[in-house]
């Protein structure tokens, strides 16, 4: 959190009025994303009870398990349907592809990369890491097998699980997260993480501050009025609603499993999931009308761009019947991946800071970063390099404060990143005189403008070559074997 | 060191008369592993101290907390224990074998404490201290008879000078020479990991087990050291209902309890501080049945430290919250905010000193950090081709 985070909080604490973070939106959105909206059984992990989901707000799907604690229902009613819709909705994905011509081969880019939208951080999870490791491994023969659909949406979950690791990546989105970073609130990090009560800070009714909005929405979260946007349920909504309506259904099914007569007694559940699910989905959608409307920073699509590229090489293995995910990572694939995160958090910072000034504000406050009036530009300041004279353009810059960069530190005009390289050579006071060390037969900041300098690039960190066989110092990490399994009946 | 339980103890009356009637809860583990979680709020610890039931006195003062458990959570976590516990142990022995490879033999002797013929009340607890008491003399003294597991035994911790009595439904297992706690839980352990605060809210609950034990066995004249700093959780094995059981070192957690124990004096220096006196006069001066006024002067007479983590941990949070809302503390949007305004101890300050206010004296830094962020969203507003 950077000062001028604490400051829009204290902002927003003391107005009551939610505070924009950013000029614009920094993550890339579809119109028409995959939104889900899923409970699950209190105390059972891997259970849902029911799954609303679509491309579409005034079209939802709605799957329930009126008893998710029988696998039999669990599996029928939800989990493969569930994954063989998520199956069919990928494969235009995976199937419709444009050709480039890489260096020696053409290779066959997937058009579009998927994008899934969950209400917050827990659904995520629920989606990503719980559903697909407790799908990916089931046995697709012998006892207790599902279709091969569900085993392969296991595979997909957890794609989108490792994708969204990667900071800025698109693929699975969480409104909260999304809500966060675009807005500050008055209230803690951890009271965000309710959608309904950061929606009412962002978009309070007409007539009403952010805070008091979402004081009454917390009574109405309290009070049982609003359900909670899952994946686990309220306990009250358990207590109150689903238990009665699970001990009549549970008695009058008496232990059948049949979907004649799990179909004909289970309307009052299904019912009852569908209106407490409603309201999750209304809000996510909510959130994605509020963030659409707002203008994509510049390098939002380069990011896509990164996320297309993988879901290629992902959909290349679906394709190729190959898209297994191991237990655990091994040394050299635990090594790409924390090096990949690396480059993915710095061209995100770097990315954000650049689109938008707010965000830039944050490292200029910190000290990372100059802002000021260009009151000097020399462009053909000469001097001796290591053979000839050569040019080396001064610019003068009045910050209005006292300099934090030291002599001889080096940053990046923000116009240019990457390109126009400068050096501090002096500080008198609040103005600075910078020398331009590389890129300078470009644009230059004109004097009487305002100019920014940072140290923001896109490029990586330059890593060696990974050796072949894992080095002795990174031997001996278990990985466990896999092994197809059974899911288990815990009614 | 034990202390022992002082019947006329001045802080214990004190204590007793600031509670009056308000309702009362009797401290557990997991009211005393909330030791841990706000050390430095003096209202949670003189009302946790005063045995008031927290969630009863928000409830007077209008604020009840959301919490409670569902039904189901509740029925899954009882039906693993059962079947843990089903034929003998039979498979948490197994799990115990092969998962942590303890040596257990074929035949467990178990051992449960019951309150068969004892009235129910403190009586019954006091009944199967003294058998978990004799169990654990005999494990420590070698005897060969000695049970290999005890189930719902019942030790003393002392807080202060006050006696909290632990219904452990943790077992101790004995083996080799090492008494093991161990836990069943309801959650999963997912490819040899968990939830991190799930692991965090049971290590801190085990650590008051281990406690209580160790302060068992000294009383004894054993030696602690007896019981492992390991304990032992049972949970459930990714997402199946086979058992998997994995080590949890709590010696952080320990020693960080100890140290809140051994300031067994804290609660009487914070009377002191507060001039319970006074306070106690007021309190008695009100009418008997008027449990709404006094629940408010009493708590709103005790310092808080409100932090947004207390809104999963404590009963008074929404009491809490209100209050530091009301009086700007910047300690209620977060540790970053706090660790930056705290010296100003008002988020309305801070707004006036970012706005142009002469900051006072004690937060001249802070006031150029604020000014210079404010002065920073001004200035990238004129940025060349900003947007």
């Amino acid at each position: 959190m950077s000062a001028v985070d604490v400051l829009l909080a204290i902002e927003a604490a003391t107005s009551g009025q939610v505070q924009r973070r950013t000029t614009v939106r920094h993550r890339h959105l579809e119109p028409e994303p995959l939104v889900i909206v899923a409970y699950r059984m209190a105390g059972e992990a891997g259970a849902p009870l029911g799954v609303m989901y679509g491309t579409s707000r005034d079209a939802p799907s709605l799957l329930v398990a009126p008893e998710p604690r029988s696998i039999g229902i669990r599996f029928r009613d939800v989990m493969n349907p569930f994954g063989e819709f998520l199956c069919n909705w990928l494969d235009p994905f995976v199937e419709e592809r444009e050709m480039r011509q890489a260096r020696h081969r053409v290779v066959e880019d997937c058009i579009n990369a998927p994008q899934i939208l969950v209400p917050n951080h827990a659904t995520a999870g629920f989606v990503g890491a719980v559903l697909g490791r407790s799908l990916r491994y089931l046995r697709t023969e012998g006892d207790g097998a599902v279709p091969e659909t569900t085993v392969l949406a296991g595979n997909h979950f957890t794609w989108f699980e490792q994708q969204s690791a990667l900071e800025g990546s698109c693929v699975l989105l969480a409104a909260t997260d999304l809500l966060r970073r675009h807005f500050a609130t008055g209230q803690s990090d951890l009271e965000d993480e309710d959608l309904h009560v950061l929606l009412s800070w962002v978009d309070p009714p007409a007539g009403k501050t952010g805070a008091e909005a979402a004081a009454e929405m917390e009574l109405a979260r309290h009070s049982g009025d609003k359900p909670g946007a899952g994946p686990t349920p309220d306990a009250d909504w358990d207590r109150d609603v689903l238990d009665p309506l699970l001990e009549v259904f549970n008695e009058q099914r008496a232990g059948s499993n049949d979907k004649e007569v799990v179909d004909r007694l289970s309307g009052d559940i299904i019912t009852a999931v569908g209106d407490a699910l409603a309201h999750s989905w209304d809000a996510t959608w909510r959130a994605h009308e509020i963030l659409l409307e707002m203008l994509p920073g510049n390098t939002v699509e380069d990011r896509w761009e990164s996320d297309r590229r993988a879901w290629t090489y992902h959909a290349d293995r679906v394709r190729d019947g190959w898209a297994f995910f191991r237990i655990k990572d091994t040394a050299k694939q635990a090594a790409w991946m924390i090096s990949n995160r690396e480059d993915a958090l710095t061209a995100l910072e770097a990315g954000e800071a650049l689109d938008d000034p707010l965000v830039l504000a944050g490292l200029v406050a910190g000290g990372e970063a100059l802002i000021g009036e260009v009151t000097a530009l020399d462009r053909d300041n000469k001097e001796q390099g290591p053979k000839n004279m050569v040019t080396r353009p001064l610019i003068d810059l009045e910050l209005g404060e006292p300099c934090p960069l030291p002599i001889g530190s080096t940053s990046y005009w923000t116009v240019r990143p990457g390109k126009a390289k400068v050096e501090v050579i002096s500080v008198d006071g609040s103005s600075v005189g910078l020398k331009v060390v590389a890129g300078m037969t470009g644009d230059l900041p004109e004097p009487g403008t305002i100019a920014a300098f940072a140290d923001l690039t896109f490029s990586s960190i330059p890593r060696p070559k990974a050796p072949q066989a894992t080095p002795w110092t990174h031997v001996g990490a278990e990985t466990p074997s896999i092994e197809s399994e059974g899911p288990d009946d815990t009614e | 060191m034990v202390t022992q339980r002082n019947e006329a103890g001045s802080t214990s009356n004190v204590l007793e008369q600031l509670r009056g009637n308000l309702p009362e809860r009797r401290a557990n583990a997991r009211t005393t592993a909330a030791l841990l979680d706000n050390p430095s709020c003096t209202r949670r610890s003189v009302l946790d101290a005063a045995a008031v039931d927290l969630n009863k006195a928000a409830e007077l003062l209008g604020a009840p907390p959301k919490f409670g458990q569902s039904p189901f959570a509740l029925g899954q976590g009882n039906r693993f224990e059962r079947r843990v516990k089903a034929d003998n142990y039979a498979l948490l022995v197994e799990v115990l074998r092969r998962d942590v490879g303890y040596e257990l033999p074929d035949k467990l002797k178990t051992f449960s404490t019951t309150t068969a013929g004892v009235a129910p009340g403190e009586a019954a607890l006091e009944a199967r201290v003294q058998q978990t008491k004799d169990a654990l003399a005999r494990i420590a003294g070698g005897d060969e008879d000695a049970p290999n597991v005890i189930d719902h035994g019942v030790t003393i911790l002392h807080v202060g000078d006050t006696k909290i009595y632990l219904e452990q439904d943790a077992l101790a297992f004995n083996f080799g020479d090492e008494l093991q706690i161990c836990e069943i839980k309801g959650f999963p352990i997912v490819d040899g990991s968990a939830e991190p605060e799930k692991v965090g809210a049971a290590a801190r609950q085990s650590a008051v087990y281990l406690a209580s034990l160790q302060d068992t066995l000294e009383e004894l004249g054993a030696d602690p050291a007896l019981v492992s700093h390991d304990v032992v959780l049972i949970c459930t094995r990714n997402y199946t209902i086979q058992p998997t059981a994995h080590k949890v070192n709590v010696t952080r957690e320990l020693r960080g309890l100890r140290r809140q124990l051994s300031r067994k004096d804290r609660v009487e220096d914070l009377l002191q501080e507060l001039e319970a006196d006074e306070l106690l006069e007021e309190l008695n001066e009100l009418a008997e049945e008027d449990l709404e006024t006094r629940a408010q002067l009493l708590v709103s007479s005790l310092p808080l430290n409100f932090v947004p983590r207390c809104i999963s941990d404590c009963d008074m949070a929404r009491v809490c919250r209100t209050e530091a809302e009301a009086s700007g503390d910047p300690g209620r949007l977060g540790s970053e905010v706090d660790n930056l305004v705290a010296g100003l101890g008002d988020i309305r300050i801070a707004k006036d000193i970012a706005d142009g206010a002469d900051p006072p004296e004690n937060g001249l830094e802070v006031g150029i950090v604020l000014r210079r962020a404010k002065s920073a969203v001004e200035a990238t507003k004129n940025l060349a081709g900003a947007t």
